[in-house]
């Protein structure tokens, strides 16, 4: 069901089996690693920072700096079990990431989707895209959310996002990637 | 050295500070995860300038009773009550020395790397950093490191020290353009301490 593309070179489907493509080369990398600069908010507040993701299969460390007061903390864990590190009181650990950092941050993180997302993939469930010219997704709709790719690093293989804008009604997750790393078992 | 006189030698008579940095973090395993520069702006008491050039654009002021923090390409701007997260810093106590004993236990740091080093232990509970080590090279503050509660060390290089220079006029202060999601208390109430300006 993708969103009637306006301008792209290609017809409909093949976009669509360029898209599948793509993430079934993706899905062949199991470790990926990203740094660059996330900023949350919900309208009102929020919080950004330099990050740091590590997946290795369905394990994932997530390491967040923020700004001017260095304060740090990092999100460890698999599906089903997280712990987040760093900050006072903690480490606090719970079977859900998601709800770690609402509780412990106020932060709405879509996390399991997102890491879908961030590399240019739909996660598991239906999901809407919208094509650029480029053939590469510029809007996807999942899961209430809307996810914008502003830009993509053509000079990677497959090519990979670079900025991701996510907005569901007041919240939004934003990251800026400036290093991918795909290479198969990337430390 | 004592390590009240090795700060007492940079701070003295200090109004104001710009120079350029580099900024790198190392993770525990010593991964070098964080390569920035920019320059940096203080001025007494408590207006500080951090302007990232690389890898990506952020620009941090604190105008004496707001910090705002702004990140171009994610077009978000943070604002914060200026307090004291920033009275922690290590920097600001060289702009602020009356706050020096007050926020840090100060040590001698020994020598390393050709620098002369001051360790300072923060006082307050819970602080964002477990120990500062500032390093001098013939009264000039050449580093700064910081280890943090994950274990990560920030490391950032100073050079090009210009001491009670002329600043622009807009330097500390931050209007957000046009288009930026603000976030964070925006409009509360006049600050306890505000600075004329």
């Amino acid at each position: 069901c993708a969103g009637a593309p306006r301008r792209p070179a290609l017809p409909a489907d093949d976009l669509l089996l360029a898209q599948a493509a793509r993430e079934a080369q993706l899905a062949r990398h199991a470790d990926w690693r990203l740094s660059g600069r996330i900023a949350v908010s919900d309208g009102r507040d929020g919080g950004s920072g330099q990050i740091t993701w590590i997946q290795r299969g369905e394990r994932y460390e997530i390491t967040l700096n923020a700004p001017v007061s260095r304060r740090s903390w990092r999100l460890v864990g698999e599906p089903g079990h997280a712990r987040l590190e760093g900050l006072d009181g903690g480490p606090f650990s719970s079977d859900s990431a998601e709800a770690l950092l609402q509780e412990h941050l106020d932060w709405t993180v879509p996390l399991s989707d997102l890491a879908a997302w961030v590399r240019g993939i739909r996660a598991p469930g239906s999901a809407s895209i919208r094509f650029a010219d480029s053939g590469l997704p510029e809007r996807m709709e999942q899961g209430g959310w809307s996810i914008d790719y502003r830009s993509f690093d053509q000079a990677l293989d497959p090519p990979m996002p670079s900025r991701v804008f996510a907005t569901r009604g007041e919240r939004r997750v934003r990251l800026q990637v400036g290093d991918w790393s795909l290479a198969p078992g990337s430390p | 050295a004592d390590p009240h006189a090795v700060l007492a030698a940079f701070s003295q008579g200090l109004e104001g500070l710009k120079g350029q940095f580099v900024q790198r973090v190392f993770d525990g395993t010593g991964r070098l995860t964080e390569d920035s520069h920019g320059t940096l702006a203080l001025a007494v008491p408590r207006q500080f300038r951090w302007e990232y050039e690389a890898p990506f654009p952020q620009l941090i002021v604190a105008d004496g009773s707001k910090v705002w923090i702004f990140d171009p390409d994610l077009e978000q701007v943070q604002v914060r009550p200026q307090g004291v997260e920033e009275q922690q810093s290590p920097l600001m106590v060289l702009v602020d020395p009356a706050e020096l004993d007050r926020q840090f236990a100060v040590a001698d740091g020994g020598q390393a790397d050709g620098l002369a080093w001051v360790e300072l232990t923060p006082r307050g509970d819970d602080p964002p950093f477990s120990k500062a080590r500032l390093g001098f090279a013939d009264g000039a503050l050449a580093r700064m490191d910081m280890t943090d509660s994950l274990g990560q060390r920030t490391r950032i290089a100073f050079s090009g020290w210009q001491r009670n220079p002329a600043f622009d006029v807009g330097t500390f202060r931050f209007v957000p353009p046009p288009g930026v999601d603000v976030i964070g208390e925006v409009d509360e109430a006049a600050q306890a301490f505000p600075l004329g300006d």
